[in-house]
């Protein structure tokens, strides 16, 4: 048989971005330690649901903000050789700026046209101590800013939900709340899993023109929105 | 030596994408070629991609109505029904780029309502899709390929290659920016015809030697554009060192390779090579023909994908009798 016609195949880009707040009070309470322990046992479990959608090549990365913003995991890599090394606190909000890093690195190129939607995943615990609004537009404004399914993580009873439904950009989809450790195991666990698998394997949608709306199904999950509180709730 | 007339003949082939042989799914792709012995002096392709997502139920149906749909419309041309005589291509020329999207997408939502009417949308269905044209989403494409001109048309996803003499490869229609992330426009849209892409192309010089036309799922199979675009070059210096049967018998493998290592999706390609005959003898010019052994079986159905057939006499209502799938 001839030889196969065309270059080099492969398979389709999925970025992966946390986006964490590391501002001095997630120090109190080792909300910071519980969130790099959510992380690390989220690992594995990435790495089950990409074995299980090889045509989708899961690169994560990893975001840290509180004065300014620094790029934690700067490189785009392959989860299955995901590390990750602990976050500490400190500092205050500057989620603007981390947002208008986010949407540089958004832009094509890096990004290429055949990727596939990105993850984005902002975890915080209080208000934006920056311009915010400005790094918004600025990730919005890019294509793929657009069309990333971003999810958000409320830690604790002082994180600012406006804020974050403005970041998620769906008013169907309710930013997920950790009054607990326990909570956002879970709810890390969810966008590591569930998220990342909806992500991996989109159905082609009728948009184009500047929809908002994202083609990745989100899964539904009763665990999100405002809740009453409850013995548990330590944060 | 008479004077070389231009024909063609076309080979085609889908596969099932490998994420959704995982998944159980269909494939939600369709291929379809008038007239049915996929060769002639005028050759029309058509390929479409049903959405696949929850809201679209029934979108391989979709994808079949939509080859089906471009057919009937193309085809009117190749007989006359449109323009003859001089001034013919200008009038031609107006026609597809005034009236053609619409009556593409008139007959598509027309073929939609008829299916629908003989096979309501159940309550889930309708919960899913909100409505028939949504239920059978898809994008299409075509090429109408003959002696005297071109024709391509594109609404979605997916990708129209040109390759010439000299192994050149080209888009005709430039790549619409806002498709990424799987996100594409559709018959289903509001005002579909509004995204239809037209080019009509007189053949004043030498016409391309090989069209290309591919669902999404091929292009995303590869590293970058630039190793896609090779497909068009690399196919031709195929045919031309081993002949039409070499593509005929590579194809479905090729597909099925590039949807596994590659984007996982479905993909769907066909090929429209140029034949320069001699008026004297009928026979393919050896510089770019297949070969007698070729010529004499045809475009054979490609592997498991027996070829779409539509009647030749546009006096027959077009009746597909399958779709080049799996």
């Amino acid at each position: 048989m001839a030889r196969r016609p065309g270059g080099e195949m492969a398979t389709r880009p999925l970025h992966f971005i946390w986006i964490a707040d590391c501002s001095g009070s997630m120090a109190s309470e080792a909300k910071i330690q519980e969130l790099n322990n959510a992380i690390k046992e989220a690992i594995p479990h990435m790495k089950a649901v990409a074995d299980e959608n090889p045509n989708a090549e899961v690169l994560v990365r990893a975001l840290r903000f509180s004065s300014g913003a620094q790029w934690h995991v700067p490189t785009p890599t392959p989860v299955a050789d995901f590390r990750w090394a602990d976050l500490s606190a400190g500092g205050v909000t500057d989620l603007g700026r981390a947002l208008s890093m986010i949407a540089d690195q958004l832009k094509i190129p890096p990004m290429t046209d055949r990727a596939l939607p990105p993850v984005l995943v902002l975890l915080s615990d209080g208000q934006p101590t920056d311009d915010y609004a400005t790094g918004l537009r600025a990730l919005m404004d890019q294509p793929w800013g657009k069309k990333a399914v971003r999810v958000a993580i409320a830690i604790g009873s002082d994180a600012d939900h406006d804020v974050l439904q403005q970041f998620i950009g769906h008013t169907e989809i309710k930013p997920l709340v950790a009054k607990n450790p326990e909570a956002l195991v879970r709810h890390i666990r969810w966008v590591s899993t569930a998220v990342l698998k909806a992500a991996s394997a989109p159905a082609s949608r009728v948009g184009a023109g500047g929809s908002f709306d994202t083609n990745v199904h989100i899964p539904e999950t009763h665990d999100s929105g405002p809740t009453p509180s409850s013995s548990n709730d330590v944060w | 030596m008479g004077e070389v007339g231009v024909g063609w003949v076309g080979v085609g082939a889908s596969v099932v994408g490998a994420s959704h042989e995982r998944a159980k799914k269909r494939n939600q792709d369709a291929i379809a070629w008038y007239p049915a012995s996929q060769t002639g002096e005028s050759l029309i392709v058509a390929v479409a991609d049903g959405h696949g997502g929850e809201r679209y139920v029934r979108s391989r149906c979709g994808a079949e109505l939509a080859v089906e749909a471009a057919i009937h419309e193309l085809r009117t041309l190749i007989h006359g029904g449109v323009a003859t005589g001089p001034g013919k291509l200008s009038a031609l020329s107006r026609f597809v780029h005034e009236h053609l999207p619409r009556r593409l997408c008139t007959e598509w939502e027309r073929r939609v309502a008829s299916h629908a009417d003989a096979s309501p949308l159940t309550e889930e269905e309708l919960s899913f899709a909100g409505s028939p044209r949504i239920a059978y989403g898809c994008t299409v494409l075509a090429a109408l390929v003959s002696s005297e001109y071109l024709i391509y048309l594109q609404l979605g996803d997916g990708d129209i290659l040109e390759v010439l003499d000299d192994g050149s490869v080209s888009r005709p229609l430039t790549l619409d920016e806002r498709l990424i992330g799987n996100e594409t426009t559709s018959l289903a849209s509001s005002k579909p015809w509004r995204e239809v892409r037209v080019v009509f192309q007189p053949l004043v010089d030498s016409p391309p030697c090989l069209v290309l036309l591919s669902t999404d799922g091929y292009a995303n199979s590869f590293r970058d554009d630039g190793a896609f675009l090779r497909v068009g070059s690399d196919l031709v210096e195929i045919i031309r060192s081993e002949g039409l049967s070499a593509l005929d018998s590579g194809l479905k493998s090729w597909l099925e390779e590039a949807s596994t290592a590659g984007s996982g999706d479905d993909v769907t390609v066909g090929v429209v090579w140029r034949i320069d005959q001699s008026a004297d003898d009928q026979d393919p010019v050896e510089t770019n023909s297949w070969h007698a052994d070729d010529a004499s079986a045809g475009p054979a159905s490609v592997g498991d994908s027996p070829s779409t057939s539509i009647p030749e006499s546009p006096s027959e209502s077009a009746e597909v009798l399958d779709h080049g799938r799996p």
